[in-house]
């Protein structure tokens, strides 16, 4: 969020120690998630399962063993 | 923007993103416990409940949380695209705005099975699961972004160092 009483200085030319920081953890995590989905290890699931949504899947119906499990 | 007009913005995104990580945190107890109960009354409330919080109350949130840190921004010398730590705290918004816009399908569809023939079988297990893996990812970005805004860590974009060089725009 904006504060307006604005920014007071914007410190040394280049990109800053903590952006660096934040850009290698998140490049860690979109390695990490994309490790789980070449493994396996994340199921089906992933960024492209929501492109077709559960509305495509049928339920199972609740079964003889009630409505949960 | 004159300062009563910028104070105003200002109140209202606060409300709004601060409103925002508020029913997210309500809608991820929700999520874990119809997943961890077998009460099938908990688990029929909870899905309607998660529906009815995501349509009504948490997608109109993040929307005016982002239109108003738009115009905020856009308003004062901060900028977009200036400052690190704007440009950083939009990405996340942004990001986890399409994300729960496209957690919309699955939210619904749960709602529907649940007052319809049950969560029976592995693919509803997943979808159960992946709400609570959703919700609380989102929480820990609301919560990057929220401290992104109060701490402000320092550092111009090389955009925010041309505009600082060329002076106040007239």
């Amino acid at each position: 969020m904006a504060d307006p009483d604005g920014p007071s200085s914007g410190g040394e030319p280049g990109v800053p120690r903590w952006v660096k920081v934040i850009g290698v953890v998140v490049a860690t995590l979109i390695a990490l998630v994309v490790l789980a989905q070449v493994t396996g290890l994340a199921g089906d699931h992933g960024p492209g399962r929501h492109l077709g949504g559960l509305g495509a899947v049928a339920p199972g119906g609740s079964g003889p063993g009630g409505f949960l499990w | 923007m004159r300062p009563g007009v910028r104070k105003a913005a200002l109140v209202a995104h606060v409300c709004m993103s601060v409103g925002w990580l508020g029913a997210v945190a309500v809608f991820l107890a929700l999520a874990v416990s119809a997943l961890g109960s077998r009460d099938e009354v908990i688990v029929r409330a909870g899905y309607v409940a998660m529906d009815v919080a995501t349509r009504y109350v948490i997608v109109p949130l993040a929307i005016a949380a982002l239109a108003t840190g738009l115009l905020s921004s856009l308003g004062t010398t901060w900028g977009l695209v200036r400052h690190w730590w704007v440009l950083i705290k939009l990405a996340l918004i942004v990001v986890a705005t399409a994300v729960l816009l496209a957690q919309l399908g699955p939210i619904g569809a749960l709602a529907d099975a649940v007052t319809g023939a049950g969560l029976a079988g592995e693919q509803w297990r997943r979808a159960r699961v992946s709400l609570v893996v959703h919700s609380g990812g989102g929480l820990l970005v609301l919560f990057a972004a929220t401290v992104l805004a109060v701490y402000k860590p320092r550092g111009l974009t090389r955009y925010g160092h041309r505009r600082t060089a060329r002076g106040p725009r007239r």
